[in-house]
């Protein structure tokens, strides 16, 4: 059976430097994997390489996505095709409202797949629901996308874009990274709520805090550029209690 | 004397023969002004991006009164409609006489203002009233032959505690060329306060100078938000002299150059009092060949302390071939107060059209909602929905995207 | 509780200007006037080739055409040019002197009572401590009396001389570069320095040569009525580098003295060029009687890929400045500086900045400009940052403050920002804001007195240029600003 995502010996460079070096990772339709690792290591690299960031040049390997390869596509035909990149860093758009980003993007999506658009009241309805399950202030959806919004709320809105747009595959990028326990749990709870067997979440961490919450199947081990070990959740909790310098003196 | 010069005397004769005779000295006084300075030049500071002094190529000819039925479409809702049609009033009460303009002004281009000055928009609001509605001024040009002029004189005067909102709304028709002068002299008494929204969308084929010259009185409050976004060549000079102490402004500026367009504001403010404030907010587009110049000063006097005075201005270069300069200055004789500008120009951030991609927005119109964002803090200045949406739309409408404006206001 | 404004009031008094003496000296000197005749005699005097009088003929003829800029935010009576002397020179170097022991011993005190020491035993023996090696050249007037360390300077293959002896030693060189950044119908003032002009530095750093010390030219105005009009020509080649010094004087004089030099920078791929300047010229007294007009034209043309012009500038002295350090970024990858500290007090009046032409690609350039006005000074920043059209990824960051001390003087900036390109980045901030009472009595309350407080606040505000001087500069910068300043505030 095919893999929901299938990356084989990828390199990929920003500038000069190459910093992924022949990863293989392997994800399955209905799998959490976890990807953790030093700083430095390619973490966000494999997120913005996922996502189709252009700054990033991928020098070899392939990455297939639903058995596609996903080399030409654009960012966001993988949007519209179910990748979902959660940003460590989301990005503030002052005077575009959450509403009109959140319309902008489904309405591309539906079109890029041949979908008519959603009617405007099904839509705001839609998006009250989400809004509502991350126990956020619908207010916040007429103001400007993350403006002024803290750490923690911008993670949050993170995981409202992912709820309201419901892609396959969904890579977030330490978005635990900055959020207190009560945000977190929320934050998890959306995360759990996107389960499902047609699905898969690529969680990319520094911590194992958050896989208290979020169960993964399996975590790997991201250093220098290769994934370096997998194993099960016990690897998270061997990673907490004796760092990763373990990993490279081996 | 040249053809230009005699065709200048010509139109002048035609206008002012009817005139009475204390009207016709006045005017006389000032085209003898405009003969003698001519138009700027590049030699005067100010005048240092735009040079007039080749104007105009053609003969002159005030431009005569056309019928036209089909200007509902810039009409706003809510507002106190008041409509010219080449300078004509057909809707909308107005006086019949311009009283002329004294304007602050460089001589020759004021001479020539004030010579064929013809009567625009005469607001009094009377002490402490304020007006229910929004006074929509909407000025419309055709042209059919080269070189029709127009010179609207326009006067807002508010009392004592009183309050408006003026649009001023200057639209041009395609056709032939035309020239248009126009000033606009604002009073505004102890505590009253305007706020003057003035959308320019002249026709490609328009060269038009504006002046407006205003007074705030004491503790009273000059909000401007200026929108360029059409013409051939356009000078705006805005010139707020804040008289009493406690007066403040906040001027807002938006421009979208393109088509060739030569867009030259100026402002000024000038901080005679104490505890006087400004802030400055100006956005603006460069969107293929253009050149589009912005000047903020602003000049505090001896004695305007406690003057805090703030200016930024903000450009985005969207395409190859525009030009966008940018002066942001600052004149000051007084030490305790509190001065700062800013001025950049750049691009959009790349790691934010990425972002917006990611979630499926395409590239063009990940362009535009971040061009829309970079505008809207001006935009948002615009109390009228529904303008600030047409201003939204045709700027964005310049990066071939369509974007729904609707999503903006259905929560808020 | 604040200090009582009227303190600050009362502290603007009478500066000292420690370089006010003036050197009782034989001058040959020619009389007041200039004309077609002046040049010539200007040019057969120091026996120049005919090119070089032609320049300079050219120039003149320019020059009778131009008109005195009138833009600079600057009031000065009108210049009576027929009323001043184009040519001054000690007497006793009209048999030039064959080495610095020939010089004058009066001109020798003079420079040593301004602290340079123009024997190079003085400054090996130490008599001035914990002074790097500096070579040093020395106008007086119109001419250059010496330059020192030039042995050295040759092992190294570094020509530093005057540039009288330069257009007779090396005229290929001069000839090459003279007039190719500043051309000579440039401006009103560098016409006339082209005209006119005397003496002054050049200096040629040869092909990936580091040049063993820092070089430093000196100059004094002396005699009364008389103009300075210096050239100086800095050359670069590739991968060269060097830093130059330059500092100014001049005697109290109640008439206004004029100053219009001319200096041209050149670097070629990769060479580095830094040039600071300590100008300390007469400023008038408190009511703004005498002083130097300092109308000065400074470029550097960044001609190589990866080159670098760096301008650093103290000025606290002249009653009238107008002046502009630029940098023409043409090499791809060029880089062009300017860190200026400026200073007008009493009736001191500055239109000071700077231009930065972007024309190559991935050109950067950094303004760094302090601005402090005190008494009844007014001080303008005017800066051109201009992007061409095939400027791609031009990046430039301006920052422009002023600090005003006392309710009587003006801080005015005028920054020209002129984008071409659609890839540029331009950035231009300034503020403008007074020594607080509250922060003088807070250091006050603290035991500071209240001239070292300011000084200390001054020193705070142009730290960020103050860190680009060479450090012996640096030190002498600050004491130069403490002095200006004495008085200022409190």
């Amino acid at each position: 059976m095919t893999k929901l995502l299938e990356i084989e010996n990828l390199h990929a460079r920003i500038g000069d430097n190459e910093i992924l070096k022949g990863l293989d990772l392997s994800v399955g339709a209905g799998e959490i994997h976890a990807i953790m690792g030093p700083n430095g290591a390619g973490k966000s690299t494999l997120s913005k390489v996922l996502a189709g960031a252009e700054d990033y040049v991928v020098t070899s390997g392939t990455i297939r996505y639903q058995g596609q390869d996903i080399a030409e596509q654009s960012a966001e035909q993988r949007a519209a095709h179910g990748i979902f990149m959660g940003f460590q860093y989301p990005v503030e758009i002052p005077g575009v409202s959450n509403m009109m980003f959140l319309k902008a993007a489904v309405n591309a999506q539906r079109k890029e797949r041949g979908e008519p658009e959603m009617a405007a009241n099904d839509f705001l309805a839609w998006v009250r629901h989400r809004v509502k399950q991350m126990k956020m202030d619908p207010a916040m959806l007429s103001r400007g996308v993350n403006q002024g919004f803290s750490g923690g709320e911008k993670k949050r809105n993170e995981i409202l874009q992912m709820l309201v747009l419901e892609p396959k595959l969904m890579v977030l990028d330490e978005t635990d990274s900055g959020l207190d326990i009560d945000a977190l749990k929320i934050v998890s709870d959306g995360i759990n709520a996107m389960r499902s067997p047609e699905r898969a979440t690529i969680l990319v961490t520094h911590y194992q805090r958050l896989l208290d919450y979020v169960q993964p199947d399996f975590v790997h081990v991201l250093a220098a550029g290769r994934i370096v070990k997998s194993g099960g959740p016990e690897l998270a909790r061997e990673l907490e209690e004796k760092g990763y310098g373990w990993l490279q003196a081996a | 004397m040249s053809d230009i010069h005699a065709s200048w005397g010509e139109a002048f004769a035609r206008f002012a023969g009817g005139l009475p005779a204390v009207d016709h000295a006045a005017r006389s006084a000032a085209f003898d002004e405009f003969i003698q300075h001519g138009m700027p030049d590049d030699a005067i500071e100010r005048w240092h991006y735009t040079d007039l002094s080749a104007f105009p190529k053609k003969p002159v000819q005030l431009a005569t009164a056309a019928a036209l039925g089909g200007y509902a479409r810039w009409q706003l809702s809510g507002c106190d409609e008041r409509i010219w049609l080449n300078a004509r009033n057909v809707a909308g009460a107005s006086s019949a006489t311009a009283s002329l303009p004294s304007l602050d002004a460089h001589a020759g281009i004021a001479g020539l203002h004030r010579a064929f000055a013809q009567p625009g928009l005469q607001l009094d609001v009377g002490p402490g009233t304020a007006l229910a509605r929004p006074v929509h001024a909407l000025t419309v040009t055709t042209a059919d032959a080269d070189g029709e002029m127009t010179h609207l004189a326009h006067r807002i005067s508010l009392a004592r505690g009183a309050a408006a909102t003026v649009i001023l709304q200057n639209v041009g028709l395609p056709g032939a060329t035309r020239f248009s002068t126009q000033s606009l002299t604002v009073e505004l008494a102890e505590q009253a306060q305007l706020t003057l929204i003035r959308v320019q969308d002249e026709s490609r084929s328009t060269t038009q100078w504006l002046q407006t010259d205003v007074n705030v009185g004491r503790d009273a409050r000059f909000q401007l938000v200026n929108v360029d976004l059409g013409g051939k060549l356009i000078r705006n000079d805005w010139r707020v002299k804040l008289t009493g102490p406690g007066a403040s402004t906040e001027l807002a500026g938006l421009f979208a150059a393109d088509a060739r367009v030569h867009l030259d504001n100026q402002y000024e403010i000038d901080h005679i009092a104490p505890h006087g404030t400004s802030h400055q907010y100006f956005r603006g587009l460069g969107f293929g060949p253009s050149k589009a110049v912005l000047n903020g000063r602003v000049v505090v006097r001896p004695g305007a302390q406690k003057t805090d005075s703030e200016q930024r201005i903000a450009n985005l270069m969207l395409a190859k071939g525009a030009e966008i300069d940018a002066k942001p200055e600052l004149e000051i004789y007084a030490d305790d107060v509190k001065c700062a500008h800013g001025a950049s120009c750049g691009q959009l951030d790349d790691t934010a059209v990425f972002y917006l991609r990611t979630r499926g927005v395409p590239e063009t119109q990940a362009r535009a909602l971040l061009t829309y964002s970079f505008i809207n803090s001006v935009l948002e200045r615009i109390a009228h929905a529904g303008l600030r949406t047409r201003i939204a739309r045709q700027v964005t409408a310049l990066l071939g995207a369509d974007l729904d404006f609707d999503a903006i206001g259905d929560l808020s | 509780m604040a200090a009582n404004p009227s303190e600050i009031e009362t502290l603007v008094q009478n500066r000292k200007y420690a370089a006010g003496f003036i050197t009782d000296i034989e001058s040959d000197s020619v009389p007041p006037g200039l004309s077609e005749d002046v040049v010539r005699l200007i040019s057969a005097r120091k026996q120049e080739p005919e090119w070089l009088l032609e320049f300079r003929l050219k120039a003149y003829r320019r020059w009778l055409t131009m008109r005195e800029p009138r833009w600079a935010h600057v009031q000065y009576p009108k210049i009576d040019y027929q009323a001043i002397s184009y040519y001054s020179a000690p007497k006793s170097m009209k048999d030039a002197p064959k080495s610095l022991d020939d010089v004058d011993p009066k001109l020798i005190e003079t420079y040593n009572k301004l602290g340079i020491p123009l024997r190079e035993q003085e400054m090996l023996a130490g008599v001035v401590p914990d002074r790097p090696q500096v070579a040093v050249d020395v106008v007086f007037d119109s001419v250059s009396v010496g330059t020192t360390f030039k042995k050295k300077l040759a092992e190294a293959g570094v020509i530093f001389c005057s540039i009288s002896e330069a257009v007779r030693e090396h005229p290929a060189l001069v000839k090459q570069y003279l007039g190719t950044v500043v051309p000579f119908a440039d401006n009103f003032y560098a016409s006339l320095n082209s005209a006119v002009f005397t003496d002054g530095s050049f200096v040629f750093v040869p092909r990936g040569v580091r040049c063993p010390m820092e070089l430093s030219t000196y100059f004094r105005i002396n005699e009364r009525n008389t103009g300075q009009f210096e050239r100086t020509l800095i050359i670069c080649e590739d991968d060269a580098h060097v830093s130059y010094l330059e500092g100014c004087t001049a005697p109290q004089r109640d008439e206004n003295q004029l100053h219009a030099a001319v200096v041209e920078l050149v670097a070629l791929d990769r060479a580095e060029i830094k040039y600071s300047t300590v100008q300390n010229w007469y400023p008038g007294d408190e009511n703004g009687v005498g002083g130097i007009y300092n109308f000065v034209t400074k470029r550097g043309d960044c001609r190589g890929v990866a080159s670098k012009i760096s301008w650093t500038q103290v000025e606290t002295g002249s009653a009238v400045t107008w002046k502009y350090p630029s940098c023409i970024l043409r090499g791809d990858d060029s880089v062009g500086e300017f860190y200026s500290v400026a200073l007008t007090h009493h009736r001191q009046q500055a239109d000071t900045g700077t231009k930065m032409i972007h024309l190559g690609r991935n050109t950067k350039s950094t303004i760094v400009s302090k601005g402090i006005s005190a008494g009844h000074g007014q001080q303008a920043y005017r800066g051109l940052v201009r992007v061409g059209e095939k400027a791609e990824g031009a990046r430039n960051h301006t920052q422009c403050d002023s600090l005003l001390i006392g309710s009587n003087c003006g801080a005015h900036t005028f920054p020209y920002t002129e984008v071409r390109n659609p890839t540029a980045i331009v950035e231009h901030e300034a503020t403008t804001s007074k020594i607080g009472e509250d922060q003088l009595f807070y250091c006050r309350s603290r035991g500071i007195g209240e001239e070292d407080a300011v000084s200390m606040i001054v020193n705070g505000f142009c730290k960020d240029v103050f860190k680009e001087l060479p450090m012996e500069f640096a030190v002498e910068a600050q004491k130069l600003l403490q002095v200006s300043l004495e008085g200022a505030v409190g």
